[in-house]
């Protein structure tokens, strides 16, 4: 075959291709730099995004332990187990095999994680792409479920925060949210020590998540959360717990409260009221209540959880009735208006102003009396004419120094204010009142203070939850000293309260408190509750607040009853429930009891002398009687809440009995307002009392 | 006899143009390297062997370079003998393609299946077709201009091109179709049939599209609209190739430095493979292989020009208008400048039958150019081989 020339048109046509060619590549090339230098930066942060994971490793909380050490909350890696519904329902190739495997994966899960089938079955078949089946599992069920590698079955690792003892000061220690934050209590507080700083892990990963070995990889370790130890002594708390519910069961009462604290370091040895929840199931609401709670709307489950949360001793307000009287007491020996021994007479009245206050004990009078009688017998008149010799500066000056007038401080979040008469128009009429504990409301940890100070010469402590911060091995990273924050009265001031404090306890209506082999001190109160514009009849808040030992106290206790049902005073509602937990912390803290000869006495023989209670209050006569393991009944049984007075008792005071047996109290009701009992029957002192302030 | 003539033959054999051979070895030996480095990491995560696809390619380097080896020796005009059967086989390969033979991935069928290895039918008649053209072409100087000069080719083509487009392959399909018709140009094609071949070719790829088997190539021009208004989806490939070009900037990231090839970019060592270079070896990278690209059409156009005779002259602009297409066309899908569609980069793409085929090309080409028509270097030709 011949071979054709080639022609010049063909040449040029090549040419012609090669030119076109060049023009094309040269369009490309621009392309190419436009997307690799003038949009490069933009598609090199979007690559860097996907192609960098940037995670969190999760700080470990710190742990709340008692001042023991013992672990009261502690943080437990915790398994989150999620649905990929795509991957349920891509397992399979027809809709017959993808429902056969979601049965069988569902069977297993149900069985490994100890849920329904049909639960776990709704889940699988859920029609959101990815779904919590169940929260909180233990890293040995979750190895297991990784393990079956079932289809679009995920597990997170998480830590959850786990309180050991359950309901066990949970108003204080408070509870932490799902993103392991404090919500309330200490967990709250100390939220920023506890939590530590969270790590991050920034790392390249390929298309399928896995880590790289090249690229960029830095990894920030996570600075794991202080622990906290508190102040709160376990066993002490744990005696606490039990007397407390005990007594909300003898007394009817709606709750109880109680608080202890260290006179000498401020330290809370124990914080406790009833109806604990349990901080592991915070939301779930206390027993009996789950029906009433069913039918709360949202807003007012919120206000529900508030309640079942807050923390009475700090949080709330309460009105100390007659315990107030020590105070006053204090602060009228302490300025030197009276000492003790000094004799008083009590006419059953006293004017102040326009109004004609009465002791409680009116129609009746005290007469003649010492100081520390009068504190024993709670006597109204002579606390008003303390106050008076005091004066409004003078007295409100006291209660600054008892710290009274404003927030204590403790490290625990939404402390209320104490509610006092309004110092520049309180004038003498809200004086009078506020001195025998009427008309005032104060948060319990402010007045264990104020009384602790009374127990720790003169010296007021900052009350404190927390000791000390230890790092994740127990070691002390910080401590905190005690810190006295002011002199609320002279040394002197605070052995002679102290000694009338004794003697309430040992000769007056204390007497429910009294510990054999111990020197106790304390004062029992009785005050109507707030309701509506003025004060309940019926509902009251008995308390009683106490030293012990008072040679070297150990501790200062409040305990407040409310609304109890039946007998409702402080000294045999309160003082009993106080004894029993004085005499089981007395002996756990290892203070050796001396019994003086008249106990041992008493304590061998079976006989029992009866005391001479007529003319005492019924408060006062059930504390006595109490003293000498004796029971009071008042007949007729009373539940309306009046300034009772006891005319007569059988057996006759001198009478012998045996111990534990009943003594019959007969009585006549009173006209007097304040007193043990503290209520205001007079509507227009009610009025004069509503102009109350609240201390900021 | 025959012997003493292909002996002589031999003997009157210029030197191999010099820069072409060159070229063609700087191609493939990068091309191994940035397949090896690009499907290292999907190697080893999909394998566990990471060099699985450096040792396919060797065989196949190996394989093409003994081909073009041996049609650098083998005289070019011996092919005109052959291209009718080359044509044949490559057609009843397309057709095999319908067999049960047909290996069918992503929902199209490309491959045949031949047990011990694949063919692609869509190659082979790439190759086939150069020489058929370039044979029909070079018998007649005139044949061009007649009507009986145009219709065999524009049917067998069509033929083709309908085959191709049932399996489906549009790219290939459009290749084959501007192939046809660059060397038809080239060989004097009248400019009025030129254009109105290039129009028609145009409204048959809109109707392909428009069909509803073509239903996923509209998909694909949406997608070349905007890549990210689907980044997971139809436009994730292009999207993570713009990504990898992004991150490699002006100097690249460094050679197997890519983090795209890293499970992101699917396949990097086919068709993608430019967005891992422009990754690692930046935009210089891409400029210097797009030059040394430029480079080697271009000395192929200069072998065409000074070919010895017709035949050869289009078998070597054939290939030059081969190269351009598939270099042109795999940059500007690369680049989103163009719907994404399967266009390997030759010479650099994970090899198969694509690199013998090519490198069978480029062996002819230099075949072509060792009997070049030009005084100068007759001598010193003779002197060296």
């Amino acid at each position: 075959m011949k071979n054709v020339q080639t022609s010049e048109k063909n040449r040029l046509r090549i040419w012609l291709f090669f030119l076109i060619t060049c023009c094309l590549f040269a369009a490309l090339a621009l392309r190419m730099g436009w997307n690799q230098v003038i949009n490069g930066e933009k598609y090199s942060r979007m690559a860097t995004n996907q192609q960098t994971k940037d995670s969190i490793v999760a700080a470990v909380r710190g742990d709340i332990v008692d001042r023991n050490g013992n672990q009261l909350a502690i943080s437990a890696t915790a398994n989150t187990i999620w649905i990929r519904t795509a991957s349920v329902r891509g397992n399979g190739k027809t809709d017959a095999e993808v429902q056969g495997n979601m049965v069988s994966e569902a069977r297993t899960l149900a069985a490994l994680l100890d849920m329904e089938e049909d639960d776990v079955m709704s889940v699988l078949s859920s029609d959101k792409a990815l779904v919590r089946l169940k929260k909180y599992v233990d890293n040995d069920t979750a190895k297991l479920v990784r393990d079956e590698q079932l289809a679009g079955v995920e597990i997170v690792e998480g830590a959850k925060r786990y309180y050991p003892l359950g309901s066990f000061a949970s108003q204080l220690i408070g509870t932490t949210n799902d993103d392991n934050e404090g919500l309330t209590g200490l967990e709250l507080q100390y939220n920023s020590y506890l939590s530590g700083l969270n790590g991050r892990w920034i790392s390249n990963r390929d298309g399928a998540r896995n880590s790289l070995p090249y690229g960029v990889n830095k990894y920030y370790a996570a600075e794991d959360g202080s622990s906290l130890q508190l102040t709160i002594d376990e066993n002490i708390q744990y005696i606490v717990m039990q007397k407390i519910s005990s007594a909300k069961i003898t007394t009817n009462a709606d709750r109880v409260m109680c608080m202890m604290m260290d006179p000498k370091t401020g330290d809370v040895l124990a914080m406790a009221q009833t109806g604990e929840y349990d901080p592991n199931d915070p939301r779930r609401p206390a027993d009996g209540d789950e029906n009433l709670f069913a039918m709360l709307t949202a807003d007012e489950q919120v206000a529900y959880w508030n309640k079942l949360w807050r923390n009475f001793c700090i949080c709330d307000v309460y009105e100390p009735g007659s315990t107030f009287k020590l105070i006053t007491t204090s602060i009228a020996l302490d300025r030197g208006v009276t000492h003790l021994g000094e004799t008083f007479t009590c006419y059953g009245t006293l004017q102040v102003a326009d109004y004609l206050l009465k002791c409680w004990y009116y129609p009746r009078s005290h007469g003649l009396e010492t100081l520390e009688q009068a504190v024993e017998n709670s006597c109204n008149p002579v606390m008003i004419q303390l106050a008076q010799r005091l004066g409004l500066t003078a007295y409100y000056e006291g209660l600054d120094a008892f710290g009274l007038t404003e927030k204590t401080g403790i490290d625990f979040p939404g402390e209320s204010s104490n509610i006092l008469q309004n110092r520049r128009t309180a004038g003498p009429v809200g004086l009078a009142t506020m001195s025998y504990g009427q008309g005032i409301a104060v948060t319990p940890v402010s007045l264990v203070t104020a009384i602790g100070s009374l127990a720790n010469g003169g010296y007021l402590m900052q009350p404190r939850l927390v000791k000390a911060l230890l790092d994740p091995d127990g070691n002390v990273v910080e401590s905190y000293d005690p810190v006295i924050k002011s002199r609320s009265v002279s040394k002197q001031t605070a052995e002679d309260v102290l000694s009338i404090m004794e003697m309430v306890v040992s000769e007056g209506g204390g007497g429910n408190a009294k510990v054999p082999g111990y020197r106790i001190g304390g004062k029992t109160g009785t005050a109507n509750k707030p309701e509506g514009g003025g004060y309940s009849d019926t509902d009251v808040y008995a308390s009683f607040i106490g030293v012990a030992p008072i040679d070297d106290p150990k501790f200062v206790i409040l305990v407040i009853v409310d609304t109890p049902r039946g007998v409702l005073y402080g000294s045999s509602t309160a003082a009993p429930c106080a004894k029993e937990i004085m005499q089981e912390v007395l002996k756990y803290l290892d203070v050796t009891p001396q019994y003086t000869e008249e106990q041992q006495q008493a304590m061998d023989s079976k006989k029992i002398s009866v005391p001479d209670v007529t003319g005492k209050s019924a408060e006062d006569a059930l504390g006595v009687l109490g003293g000498r393991g004796l029971k009071g009944v008042l007949s007729p049984a009373t539940e309306v809440l009046d300034n009772i007075v006891i005319t007569d008792q059988y057996p006759k005071g001198g009478a012998e009995t045996t111990r534990r047996s009943e003594v019959t109290l007969y009585y006549e009701i009173t006209e007097g307002t304040g007193g043990s009992v503290g209520g205001a029957s007079d509507a227009e002192l009610n009025s004069a009392l509503n102009d109350r302030e609240v201390i900021d | 006899m025959a012997k003493k003539e292909k002996l002589k033959t031999k003997k009157r054999y210029k030197e191999s143009d010099f820069p072409l051979l060159v070229l063609t070895l700087v191609l493939s030996i990068f091309g191994i390297v940035m397949a090896f480095s690009a499907s290292y990491y999907s190697a080893l995560s999909k394998f566990g062997n990471p060099y699985r696809f450096l040792r396919d390619n060797m065989m196949w380097f190996i394989l093409g370079w003994a081909a073009l080896i041996f049609f650098s020796y083998f005289d070019y005009h011996r092919l005109r003998y052959v291209s009718l059967i080359a044509l044949a086989a490559g057609l009843v390969l397309l057709m095999l393609i319908f067999t049960p033979m047909g290996i069918t991935l992503n929902n199209a069928t490309r491959w045949l299946d031949f047990k011990l290895f694949t063919v692609m039918p869509g190659e082979v008649i790439k190759f086939s077709l150069i020489l058929f053209v370039a044979a029909f072409y070079s018998v007649d100087g005139n044949r061009i201009r007649t009507f009986r000069g145009i219709w065999p080719v524009a049917l067998v083509t069509l033929v083709v091109i309908l085959l191709i487009y049932k399996q489906p392959n549009l790219s290939t399909a459009g290749i084959i179709g501007l192939m046809v018709v660059g060397m038809m140009f080239v060989a004097g094609l009248s400019k009025v049939i030129f254009l109105g071949g290039l129009l028609a070719g145009a409204g048959m790829f809109v109707v392909a599209i428009m069909l509803p088997q073509g239903q996923y190539m509209m998909q694909r021009v949406q997608t070349a609209m905007d890549p990210f208004a689907d980044p997971l989806g139809s436009g994730y490939q292009v999207v993570q190739s713009l990504l990898a070009q992004g991150s490699g900037g002006i100097t690249g990231v460094g050679l197997g430095q890519s983090m795209q090839k890293t499970l992101y970019l699917p396949e990097p060592q086919n068709d993608f493979i430019l967005a891992i270079i422009g990754e690692e070896l930046g935009l210089a990278g891409v400029i210097v292989l797009m030059l040394l690209f430029l480079l080697l059409i271009w000395r192929c156009c200069k072998v065409a020009v000074r070919a010895q005779d017709s035949f050869g002259m289009l078998l070597a602009s054939g290939v030059a208008i081969l190269l351009a297409l598939q270099v042109i066309l795999n940059i500007a899908v690369v680049s989103a400048s163009f719907f994404p569609t399967g266009v390997f980069l030759p010479f650099i793409s994970q090899g198969g039958n694509a690199t013998l085929i090519f490198l069978s090309l480029m062996g002819i080409v230099i075949n072509v150019s060792r009997q070049r028509d030009d005084a100068p270097f007759e001598e010193a030709g003779e002197a060296e081989l």
